[in-house]
C-alpha cells in the first residue's frame, strides 16, 4: 500500500495559495524567518501523482507527492512577490501564520525528504510536468491578471476533424500542454467531419466546444 | 485540453477546390497517384488563413507552441503542407509576434496509409 504525502497544492481555484495571496496583496513577505523549506507541487503534477501511484505495483509505505525542487519560503515569497509586481519586505508574524494556516504553520511546512522522493519518482519512471525553477514563476503568471494559474504550458491545436489534427491533438496532451483547439467553418463541403469529428474528439478530451 | 473554439471562414468566395467549389471530390486513387500532382482537394490559402488565426490566438492565450498536423502523404501534393511552407511561417511569426520569440511546431512523424 502506498500513502501519499501531499506538498502544498499550488492552483489559482483555491487551495493554498487562496490563503497566500491576500497578504502578497497588501505587500506582506515571507513567513516567519523565511528559511524554511516549502515542499509544493502543481494541481497538474499531483493528479499525475496519484494516477500513476494507482497503477505502480512497485511503489509501497509513504511517498511525498511533491515537486522535486522545494524552495525556502524567502525564495518562495519573493518569486510570487515578483510575479504579482508587489514588494514583499514585511516578515508575517507566526502567530498570524497559525492563524491563517493551522498547525501547518508550524514546522509542518517542511517536508524535506526529496532526495528519496526523486529516486522513488524516477525509479517508479513519473516524468514531473514542472521543471525546476521555472515552476512556481511559470505557474504563478497567470494571476496577475486574474487568469487561472497556469500549471503547463499552453499550445494551439488545429483541429480539422480528421486524422492527423487528431494525432497532433494527442501528441500535444501527451507531451503536457494545455491545449487550445482552434477549428474553422470555412464553408468545406465536408463540414460534418468538423461538426461530428472534431466535436467528439474534444469531448474525449474533456472539453466542450464553441464559437 | 482547455477549450475548443470554433471560427467561420467562408473560402468559397475563394474557390478553386473541390471542398469549396463545385469541383467532383475523387475517392479511391491509388497512393502513387496522390503524391504526383496538387490535389483538386488542395484550397488555396487555407492553411495559412488557419495558422495565422492560430497565430493570433497564441498571443492573447499566451501559448508559445502551435500544433499543425501534416501528414507525409499531403507533404509531397499539398503545397501548404511542406517543411519549406512551416519554416517560413514560423519565420513570419518570429518577426510578426513583438512580445516573445516564439517557436511554431511541426509534428509530421506520422503518416496515412
Amino acid at each position: 500500500m502506498a500513502k501519499l504525502r501531499f506538498g502544498l497544492v499550488l492552483t489559482a481555484a483555491g487551495g493554498v495559495l487562496g490563503k497566500m495571496l491576500p497578504p502578497f496583496r497588501s505587500a506582506w513577505g515571507k513567513a516567519g524567518d523565511g528559511k524554511q523549506y516549502m515542499s509544493w507541487i502543481s494541481m497538474a503534477d499531483l493528479i499525475a501523482i496519484v494516477h500513476h501511484v494507482i497503477g505502480a505495483q512497485e511503489l509501497s509505505g509513504p511517498i511525498n507527492a511533491t515537486s522535486p525542487n522545494p524552495v525556502t519560503n524567502e525564495e518562495f515569497t519573493h518569486t510570487l512577490g515578483r510575479v504579482l509586481e508587489r514588494p514583499t519586505p514585511f516578515p508575517v508574524p507566526a502567530m498570524v501564520l497559525r492563524a491563517m494556516f493551522g498547525q501547518m504553520a508550524d514546522g509542518g511546512c517542511c517536508w524535506a525528504v526529496h532526495a528519496s522522493c526523486r529516486r522513488n519518482w524516477n525509479k517508479s519512471g513519473l516524468a514531473f510536468d514542472s521543471p525546476a525553477g521555472a515552476g512556481i514563476a511559470g505557474r504563478a503568471s497567470g494571476l496577475r491578471h486574474g487568469a487561472p494559474v497556469m500549471t503547463k504550458p499552453r499550445a494551439i491545436v488545429l483541429l480539422s476533424g480528421g486524422l492527423d489534427s487528431a494525432t497532433a491533438l494527442a501528441m500535444a496532451m501527451a507531451e503536457g500542454y494545455d491545449v487550445v483547439a482552434l477549428s474553422f467553418h470555412y464553408g468545406q463541403r465536408h463540414a460534418v467531419e468538423l461538426k461530428r469529428r472534431a466535436r467528439r474528439t474534444c469531448l474525449g478530451c474533456g472539453t466542450a466546444s464553441g464559437s | 485540453m482547455v477549450r475548443h473554439l470554433e471560427v467561420e471562414l467562408d473560402l468559397r468566395a475563394v474557390g478553386g477546390s473541390a471542398l469549396t467549389a463545385d469541383i467532383p471530390v475523387p475517392k479511391n486513387r491509388p497512393p502513387e497517384e496522390l503524391s504526383r500532382e496538387i490535389p483538386v482537394t488542395y484550397v488555396p490559402a487555407r492553411n495559412t488563413l488557419f495558422l495565422a488565426y492560430a497565430l493570433g490566438l497564441a498571443e492573447t492565450e499566451g501559448a508559445a507552441d502551435i500544433f499543425l498536423g501534416v501528414n507525409a502523404l499531403d507533404y509531397s501534393g499539398y503545397p501548404d503542407c511542406r517543411l519549406e511552407y512551416v519554416a517560413a511561417f514560423r519565420a513570419s511569426r518570429q518577426s510578426g509576434d513583438l512580445r516573445r520569440a516564439s517557436r511554431a511546431r511541426r509534428h509530421s512523424e506520422f503518416t496515412l496509409r
